[in-house]
């Protein structure tokens, strides 16, 4: 039903997700490699997993009874998106104010 | 990749003008889309909320506080943000900057210190080791992404 959304801040704000991260800057990893090199539930490595596939950091791909994560560069795309979406904000802001001085100050 | 937002606007009329547009509850609920509810006080520590259109990530809820005033020439605020009440990832600067100019006024306006953002991509780049096991390919990537602005 509801399903938490994550953003991009808080998909990378966790250190394991970070680590996970930092692992896969060197080659393409299964899960179950992953999995292995952390101290936590499996279960927990791959909820971490989930939020980094849907944040768009990284790709899974099936290779055989293989799921395989690279590193994807959407996740850090969607951080700009935010910069660019308060720009734009802030843009319409800017010209609203000056069509209202324009019909009140000169009317 | 840009973490900060200047904008400068040119409006000819004098700073007095600008600035009562920029504290006037009632002027500011006509122009500004984050005055539509709360009348704004211009004071240090005014907190207010608005509805923004939620968009992913944000439940479109922005969460504002002024932190100085300089009648006629400064005004700023935080803007906080986040997928859902208690989770605010996005913490941010707001600066409105009036000067005087040749036939009017100059705003410039300023949203920085994406601290939500800025906070996690320091702690990610910093984090121990991180340098050392970094592919030269992955390294161009986060230049690319991170120290261009």
């Amino acid at each position: 039903m509801s399903r938490t959304t994550y953003d991009s801040f808080l998909a990378i704000a966790d250190t394991s997700r970070r680590e996970i991260l930092m692992m896969l800057t060197k080659e393409k990893k299964s899960i179950n490699t992953i999995a292995d090199s952390f101290n936590i539930s499996r279960p927990a490595i791959s909820k971490h997993i989930k939020v980094l596939a849907d944040t768009g950091f990284i790709n899974i791909e099936n290779k055989g009874r293989e799921r395989v994560c690279s590193l994807n560069s959407k996740g850090f795309e969607e951080i700009q998106n935010w910069v660019n979406y308060f720009e734009e904000f802030w843009t319409k802001e800017l010209g609203n104010l000056e069509m209202l001085l324009k019909k009140n100050e000169e009317g | 990749m840009k973490k900060e937002i200047h904008l400068n606007w040119f409006y000819p009329y004098p700073t007095e003008t600008i600035w009562k547009y920029l504290t006037d509850p009632e002027l500011l609920r006509q122009w500004s889309s984050i005055h539509k509810t709360t009348p704004f006080e211009a004071r240090e520590g005014f907190e207010w909320t608005e509805q923004q259109k939620p968009r992913r990530g944000w439940d479109g809820i922005m969460y504002l506080k002024v932190l100085e005033v300089v009648p006629n020439q400064k005004l700023s605020y935080s803007l906080k943000g986040g997928p859902k009440p208690g989770e605010l990832s996005l913490d941010t600067i707001v600066t409105y900057e009036l000067t005087s100019v040749d036939g009017g006024t100059e705003l410039h306006l300023s949203h920085t210190g994406f601290e939500g953002f800025k906070g996690a991509f320091t702690a990610f780049i910093m984090e121990k080791g991180w340098m050392k096991i970094f592919n030269k390919r992955f390294r161009k990537f986060i230049n690319e992404q991170i120290v261009n602005v």
